[in-house]
């Protein structure tokens, strides 16, 4: 706070320290006992979700339902088991622009025509491509169901490789690319997992806007030759529907769907880093300094990933949590600290994030690593797992609500083969972990050093990373520049 | 506890006899479905208006309370207030400490919002269903009283300022947006920004923060909705619990609204030099005159027909067949019962945005004496019927959207028939509609030229 600022304050606070505003003076005079304290939370209640069940065409089609009863709403998820991680070496966006092309245009139909047939059902087209999946999303009214079938049937069966709808998909895609490479927390997050995932398939998914241009017609045909077949994809409708009548409305448009193998190579899971390496990525623009430090963790699949979910709440869940309170609360080092974690087929990754000043780096990074460490080395106090479980508990239905994210889930659980109870166990499994499973599992993922990427201005930064024992230094888009060591003039 | 008790059942929508009314209307496919959720209304002793909807799909629970207490309370000068007020709220009150309302709810895994806007403060909070008890003892506890120390009032006021310099930065037609306001709006109650102005911000005192407490954070300006998975009997038993005994305020008056006179047959044109964009923009507005029955389902008809959706109207002229409109965004907007219909278009060139201008009247006109196409008509029908059914697929959805309806229309009474309501909007109904309110006498032209 500025001295002006003190000074006014103290004396305002002379003249009144605090006040409290009241509808009426007479009535809050003496307030009941209740008032004082917040009442207990009512017994849970029970959440009682359908068990994922899934019907297979003969062509390999597999169909998912997600039931919503009286829901006026229907979304279709239509899941490529492609994504970013299976662009061909040296061609990564293939991917996404393949998937850009579909709702493009067909040989009858323009891309207009389909755009404005979709609009004119009052229905949404989405698509999201993302390191293991494509998806793509079609929101509509129940009524309309099996009108958007039949498109979503010609959309993705029809598809048309126009080179000039190419362009145009690489235009939006490029431009996207440069948009979001003027954010630092994308930058800081893409070179959290170029380097993390250095060797590895998922590497592809980092790329650049440059990348963007050298896909040809023919790498988006052979990819959409090779991976959109129904033996490689799920569709799951999510509204008020049987999977029954589900799957007869899905084969009546897609039983003509041709399957062919699909060849997919073993993707064995990164493997997590393990020595101190900081790095600082140089982007004029910033305005602060942006903290990503993290490290390859389990996936979905694995023993440890309710613990973990415990355990990552506790770190950087909510503005209660550690890293929250420790950097911004208490040393009033950040404006926010978080930790999140993706995760994929073969893995996850988590990572703390921070945006601080410039002069706080180093020891904000210190902070943070310590924060790691201490989850490491001790239990978690009872409290603060029994919060943590009831953030988790009480938000997952929360992130039910929607008919996009209900079917978003299932359609997950189909893809990586979770189980038909996954979401069943969910509340169950959260509640059963104990505060040495949270130690076992926080040692054997937070013990190995993270990787530390830090996000700033050169001309503000670089004077604050001095403490650091070794830094490598790279350009905004990623590219190596110079290493650094303590001690050695530049 | 509370006097007129009413129950409202949605039923089914019976879209085949809509239909028949409507012989311009092509075949339509299955009836589309009604969500059967039941909602009851009623008032406490104190004034408090309060809704409750039950929907079991998942153990979730929104509320919502809405004051009446929006930036068309804010008095001549004191701009910011009511805005001011929505981050004072979050700052304690007798039982609750600074942002403990917001860490209370984070805690149990909730999501919390508020928004400000000329008609009202609106706070939100979701949680899973067995914390009902909670939010209703956070939301009665800053209904009843609110503390906050000088020094909280001051950051507030700061932080208020430096967001204001950050939006002004942020949108380079954030300035100009404010200059059609006033013309578009007239008086300062509906016209002034809910942002307020820098000077106005710090210039507003303790005093001012108390007064606009004490007016308009009461019960008997306020209503309180509650949908979701929750027993119904339990769920009164709570509210009266929390809120019965908070005193009533004193009586809250409608918020002034007032048009400024127009320049002359052809409405009111002003042209602004703006320094800070490198592209030229047009607003374009209308005052609609009073409302006659229907006319608000018509007019979010219209509002489809013209301006939403990449097939109404004008995105489909503007944007995509003659290009002249780089972005185009508008739609009807009611501000203390004062309802105006703008759009905002961006162009490459002053002769694109006068080309637009052109093309919104022309296309203003041709609804005056051309009837809908009935394909035109459905698709903008089906536009509105996806989105009403979006909102109400969330319990907060749900929650704003009864909340919205009970504030504008006085009661439930109606909610059930409304999406039939608007579906029943013909071609005739929009002719006479559009003859009566796109008078170019009320029309504001606001060109943005760069400087």
């Amino acid at each position: 706070m500025k001295d002006g600022d003190r000074t006014r304050t103290s004396a305002c606070l002379r003249a009144a320290a605090v006040f409290l505003f009241c509808l009426c003076a007479a009535g809050l005079g003496a307030q009941e006992r209740f008032r004082k304290a917040p009442p207990d939370p009512e017994p849970l209640s029970p959440l009682r979700l359908p068990p994922v069940e899934s019907h297979v065409l003969t062509n390999g089609l597999r169909i998912g339902v997600a039931p919503r009863p009286r829901s006026p709403v229907a979304v279709i998820h239509v899941v490529i088991l492609a994504g970013e991680a299976d662009s061909p070496p040296g061609l990564p966006s293939v991917a996404a622009l393949t998937a850009g092309m579909i709702g493009r245009g067909t040989p009858l139909l323009t891309a207009s025509d389909m755009e404005n047939a979709v609009d004119r059902m009052g229905a949404t087209f989405m698509t999201d491509v993302a390191p293991d999946m494509t998806v793509f999303t079609f929101t509509c009214l129940e009524r309309d169901v099996d009108r958007a079938l039949g498109l979503l049937k010609t959309m993705l069966l029809e598809a048309n490789f126009d080179e000039r709808q190419i362009e145009g998909v690489k235009r939006t895609l490029f431009y996207d690319r440069r948009t979001k490479e003027r954010d630092p927390e994308f930058v800081a997050r893409r070179q959290l997992f170029r380097l993390l995932f250095a060797g590895h398939p998922y590497q592809i998914t980092t790329y650049t806007e440059e990348s963007v241009r050298s896909a040809t017609r023919r790498d988006l045909e052979t990819f959409y030759s090779r991976y959109y077949r129904p033996n490689n994809a799920i569709i799951v409708v999510t509204g008020d529907y049987s999977l029954s009548t589900v799957s007869l409305k899905v084969s009546r448009q897609f039983n003509a769907w041709v399957a062919r193998d699909v060849e997919r190579p073993f993707l064995p899971p990164p493997v997590p880093n393990s020595a101190s390496r900081v790095c600082f990525v140089d982007l004029p623009s910033a305005q602060n300094a942006y903290l990503y430090i993290g490290n390859i963790v389990m996936p979905m699949t694995s023993p440890d990933y309710f613990s973990w979910l415990v355990l990552d709440q506790v770190l950087g869940g909510t503005t209660s949590s550690r890293l929250f309170m420790n950097l911004r609360e208490t040393r009033s080092f950040a404006y926010y600290a978080f930790s999140e974690t993706n995760f994929f087929r073969t893995s996850g990754i988590f990572w703390a994030r921070a945006k601080v000043t410039p002069e706080v780096v180093s020891p904000a990074v210190q902070e943070i690593l310590k924060d790691l460490e201490n989850l490491a080395s001790e239990r978690l106090a009872v409290f603060e797992m029994e919060q943590a479980k009831a953030f988790l508990i009480g938000n997952f239905p929360l992130r039910l609500e929607t008919p996009e994210e209900f079917g978003l889930r299932v359609a997950r659980i189909l893809a990586y083969n979770l189980g038909a109870e996954h979401w069943n166990k969910y509340l169950d499994a959260v509640m059963l972990v104990s505060l040495d499973r949270v130690l076992e599992t926080s040692q054997r993922y937070l013990l190995p050093k993270p990787v530390v990427v830090i996000v700033g201005s050169g001309d503000q930064v670089v004077d604050h990373l001095r403490e650091f024992e070794s830094i490598e230094i790279y350009d905004s888009k990623g590219a190596w520049k110079q290493t650094i060591q303590k001690g050695v003039a530049k | 506890m509370s006097s007129a008790v009413r129950f409202f059942r949605f039923p089914a929508f019976l879209l085949a006899a809509a239909l028949a009314a409507f012989p311009q209307a092509p075949a339509r496919g299955p009836e589309v479905k009604a969500l059967e959720a039941p909602a009851l209304e009623f008032r406490l002793k104190n004034g408090l208006r309060v809704i409750l909807a039950e929907d079991d799909t998942l153990p979730v629970v929104s509320v919502v309370v809405a004051y009446g207490a929006g930036a068309a309370r804010d008095e001549n000068r004191k701009g910011g207030l009511a805005y001011l007020m929505e981050t004072l709220m979050f700052q304690g009150s007798e039982n609750i400490g600074p942002m403990q309302h917001w860490a209370a709810v984070e805690r149990v895994g909730g999501s919390l919002n508020a928004t400000t806007t000329h008609d009202v403060n609106l706070f939100s909070q979701t949680v899973a269903a067995n914390q009902l008890g909670l939010v209703l003892w956070l939301e009665s506890d800053r209904m009843r009283s609110l503390a906050a120390g000088q020094e909280t009032v001051e950051k507030a006021k700061e932080e208020l300022v430096v967001e204001n310099r950050q939006r002004r930065a942020a949108d380079p037609f954030l300035e100009t947006s404010f200059e059609f306001d006033r013309l578009l709006f007239g008086g300062f109650a509906a016209a002034h920004p809910v942002v307020g102005s820098e000077t106005e911000v710090k210039s507003l005192t303790e005093a001012d923060i108390r007064a606009f407490y004490k007016a308009f954070f009461v019960p008997n300006n306020a209503l309180l909705c509650v949908v979701g998975a929750f027993n119904l009997d339990r769920a009164r038993d709570l509210i009266g619990r929390y809120f019965e005994t908070i005193p009533a305020g004193g009586e809250v008056p409608p918020p002034a609204a007032s048009f400024p006179p127009t320049d002359g047959e052809e409405g009111t044109l002003r042209n602004v030099k703006n320094a800070q964009t490198v592209v030229p923009a047009l607003h374009l507005g209308f005052r609609m005159s009073s409302l006659q029955t229907g006319d608000r389902h018509a007019l979010r008809v219209l509002d489809y027909l013209l301006i939403r959706g990449r097939s109404s109207r004008l995105q489909r002229r503007l944007v995509r067949r003659e290009r002249v409109a780089l972005y185009l965004g508008g739609g009807f907007e009611e501000r203390a019962g004062t309802l105006v219909f703008r759009v905002f278009a961006q162009g490459n060139n002053e002769v694109m945005t006068e080309r637009c201008r052109r093309v919104i009247m022309e296309e203003i006109e041709r609804l005056k004496t051309e009837f809908v196409s009935a394909e035109e008509l459905e698709s903008a029908r089906n536009r509105l019927t996806a989105d009403f059914y979006g909102r109400l697929t969330t319990s907060l959805g749900r929650a704003i959207a009864l909340v919205e309806y009970a504030r504008s229309r006085g009661n439930l009474d109606d909610w059930a028939a409304e999406l039939d309501k608007f579906l029943r909007v013909n071609p005739q109904t929009l002719i006479s509609l559009v003859n009566r309110h796109f008078d170019r006498k009320r029309s504001v032209v606001l060109n943005v030229q760069v400087r």
